[in-house]
C-alpha cells in the first residue's frame, strides 16, 4: 500500500513542555503520529548520575504522558513515539503499564525498545579517546558513572511493525524520533540516504516544538509572535519523496513562517554539509525554505549520505557540587561593590579551607553573557552577583552558600547588597564526556510488547 | 559607507554542542545576503567574541536561504554540564552577536518590519 503524505507532531520538546499543548495537538485529529524528545544531553548526564545510585533512571513525566496521552492515543490511532524511557525502558515500559491497568482502560499496546548493550563495559573494552579531553577513557576510567549511547532509530520501526500504539525507547538521535515513523509509514528503505535525510530533517524541525511555531523568536519590534502566550506544538504534512510542509493548529498562538523555520533549521547544527547522526549523513547546506501560505512552509532540497562508522557515547562523570548565591546592589556604583563582593567570597573559600575545584563570580547586567563587555565602561544602576562555586562535597558546597549569605550582602558584605529571599539548592552536577566507538559493536535493542 | 547593527537587517538563533556554541545569522531581505557575506567573516567574528571564545571559528555560506552558520569552538567555558556562568547552552549569543557592528553605503536602508 503507498501512502501519498502523512501527519506528525510534536508532542514535547524537555521536560518541562506544556501537556496541554501536547493534549490540544492529539484531540485535534491533525496527527498520525506525535514523537516526544525528552532527553537533553544534560538530562542523560543527570540519569546516569541517578542511576549509578540506584535512583529512577527514566523521565519524571512518564506517568503523566501514559495517564493522559496513551489510551486517548491508541483510541485515536494516533501512534506516539518517546525517548522518554531514558536509562531505564524497562522501567519506563512498567511504569506505563501500571498506569494504563489502573486507569482500566484497555487497548493500548505499549512497546519498549531496550538496548541490548552494556555500554560502559564497552567503553572500558575500547578505551577511545575522550572528546573534550584528547585524553584516553582509562585516565578518567575511576570517575565515570556511567554511559549512553545513542542507538539506531530502528527499534522503533520494528515496533511499529508489531502495531505498537506508543513506542517508548532510550537514547537515539532526537531527530531520529521522527524519522523512524516516517520511515515505517512509506516503508523507505533504510539506505535510502535522500530520504532518510529528508525524514531526519523533519524531525530536527519539529523536535524543539514551540520553536518553530513562534516560540524563542520574538523580538519586538522587529520580530513579533501574536498570541506568544498561547503558543503550541507545530506539525508537519510529509510526502512520500519527503518533502514536508511545516504549520500548526488555527487555534494555537504564535505563527510558522520562512525566518522562523530558517532559524529552526540551523539551529544547533555544526556543520551544515554534513550534519552527522546514527542512521544518516544530513545535508542541509543546500536545503530551500518556501512559505506556501498562511503559517505553512516547505522544505525541501535536503541530501543524505551513508551513517559514519562509529556512535556516539555520552559518559557522566563525578564533577563535584555546586553552590550558588546572589547578591544585588543598586546605584551607579553596584558594578564596583558587586566585583568586591566577589573578591571577597573568594578570599572566604580559602580562610575556610574548602575544597574548591572551579569558582566563578557573574556580573548580571554587566557581562554573565558576553565577557567582551566588562571592557566596555557602561553604568548600570543595579549589578547582581551571582556567586557560584564548584565544590568537592555537599558539605563544602553548603559551607559556601552559607557563608556567601552572609559575607557577599548583608552583615559581613559590601555595602547594601541583598541576597533575595532564597538559597538555590545545592546541585551535584556531574559532567559529561563523548567519545566515538565502532558501531560494530553494539547489538540490536530487543522490542517488547505489552498490551493493556 | 556607514555603520550598522546586524540586527537592524538580520536575526540570529544560538545554541550548544558540548562545548561549542552553533550560531545563525540570516538576512530578512534577500538582497541583503551579500553585506553579510563579504562583512561578517570568520576572523571578525573571532575578534567580536573575544576572549570569550578559546577555539576557532568555522563559517558556512547557504545563499538560497540567506544565511551564514557559524560553529564556534570552546565558546561556553566547560558547557552545560560544567560551566558556572548563565549561558550553558549558548542561547544568548545571539542576542549578543546581533549587536555586532557591519559597514553598509550610505544608501542602505533597512527592511522595514516587523517579521
Amino acid at each position: 500500500m503507498t501512502h501519498d503524505s502523512v501527519t506528525i507532531g510534536c508532542g514535547s520538546s524537555c521536560g518541562s513542555c506544556r501537556i496541554e499543548e501536547s493534549e490540544r495537538l492529539l484531540h485535534s485529529g491533525k496527527t498520525k503520529y506525535m514523537s516526544f524528545d525528552r532527553l537533553a544531553e544534560r538530562t542523560t548526564a543527570e540519569m546516569l548520575w541517578g542511576a549509578a545510585r540506584g535512583n529512577r533512571a527514566f523521565c519524571p513525566e512518564m506517568e503523566l504522558y501514559a495517564s493522559r496521552l496513551f489510551h486517548e492515543a491508541a483510541r485515536r490511532g494516533t501512534r506516539l513515539v518517546t525517548n522518554a524511557g531514558g536509562e531505564d525502558v524497562e522501567g519506563a515500559l512498567a511504569a506505563s503499564v501500571e498506569v494504563l491497568t489502573a486507569q482500566g482502560k484497555r487497548g493500548t499496546r505499549v512497546a519498549g525498545v531496550i538496548p541490548q548493550d552494556d555500554v560502559l563495559e564497552l567503553v572500558r573494552t575500547v578505551n577511545p579517546v575522550i572528546e573534550e579531553t584528547g585524553r584516553p577513557y582509562s585516565e578518567l576510567a575511576d570517575q565515570i558513572l556511567g554511559a549512553s549511547a545513542y542507538y539506531s532509530a530502528r527499534g522503533i520501526q520494528t515496533a511499529l511493525e508489531d502495531d505498537a500504539d506508543v513506542v517508548i525507547t532510550g537514547r537515539v538521535g532526537d531527530s531520529a524520533l521522527y524519522m523512524a515513523p516516517l520511515a515505517h509509514h512509506f516503508g523507505w528503505s533504510w539506505d535510502d540516504w535522500d530520504r532518510m535525510a529528508k525524514g531526519l530533517v523533519v524531525g530536527h524541525l519539529l523536535e524543539c516544538g514551540p520553536q518553530l511555531s513562534g516560540g524563542y523568536y520574538a523580538a519586538p519590534p522587529i520580530k513579533l509572535v501574536p498570541n506568544l502566550a498561547r503558543v503550541g506544538l507545530p506539525y508537519a504534512e510529509v510526502s512520500a519523496d519527503g518533502t514536508a510542509v511545516f504549520t500548526k493548529l488555527e487555534e494555537s498562538g504564535g505563527k510558522v513562517t520562512g525566518p522562523i523555520v530558517k532559524e529552526q533549521l540551523l539551529y544547533e547544527v555544526g556543520n551544515p554539509h554534513a550534519y552527522l547522526h546514527t542512521d544518516v549523513t544530513v545535508d542541509i547546506s543546500k536545503a530551500t525554505v518556501t512559505e506556501v501560505g498562511q503559517d505553512r512552509v516547505r522544505v525541501d532540497g535536503v541530501g543524505g549520505r551513508p551513517y559514519p562508522d562509529t556512535v556516539k557515547v555520552l559518559m557522566a562523570a563525578h564533577n563535584g557540587y555546586v553552590g550558588e548565591c546572589s547578591a544585588t546592589f543598586a546605584g551607579s556604583d553596584s558594578y564596583e561593590r558587586a566585583q568586591l563582593a566577589a573578591e571577597v567570597l573568594r578570599e572566604r573559600i580559602d580562610i575556610l579551607g574548602l575544597d574548591v575545584l572551579d569558582y566563578q563570580a557573574n556580573f548580571l547586567g554587566v557581562s554573565s553573557v558576553f565577557t567582551p563587555w566588562e571592557k566596555d565602561p557602561v553604568v548600570p544602576r543595579e549589578v547582581t552577583v551571582q556567586l557560584m562555586g564548584r565544590f568537592g562535597s555537599q558539605a563544602d558546597a553548603k559551607r559556601f552558600v552559607d557563608d556567601a549569605f552572609i559575607g557577599a550582602g548583608s552583615h559581613y558584605g559590601p555595602a547594601g547588597g541583598t541576597v533575595g529571599r532564597t538559597m538555590a539548592p545545592i546541585e551535584p552536577m556531574p559532567a559529561l564526556y563523548s567519545a566515538y566507538i565502532d558501531r560494530s559493536l553494539f547489538k540490536d535493542p530487543a522490542v517488547q510488547i505489552v498490551e493493556v | 559607507m556607514s555603520e550598522i547593527a546586524l540586527r537592524s537587517f538580520c536575526h540570529s538563533r544560538s545554541g550548544d554542542k558540548g562545548n561549542h556554541a552553533t550560531l545563525s545569522l540570516i538576512v530578512f531581505r534577500e538582497s541583503d545576503f551579500p553585506i553579510i557575506a563579504a562583512e561578517v567573516t570568520a576572523e571578525k567574528v573571532a575578534e567580536y567574541f573575544g576572549d570569550l571564545l578559546e577555539g576557532q571559528v568555522d563559517r558556512f555560506e547557504l545563499p538560497q536561504v540567506g544565511a551564514l552558520a557559524f560553529y564556534l569552538h570552546d565558546v561556553l567555558r566547560g558547557g552545560a554540564t560544567q560551566a558556572l556562568h548563565r549561558d550553558i547552552h549558548g542561547k544568548a549569543l545571539s542576542g549578543a552577536f546581533l549587536d555586532m557592528k557591519v559597514k553598509v553605503p550610505e544608501s542602505f536602508v533597512p527592511p522595514m518590519g516587523p517579521f
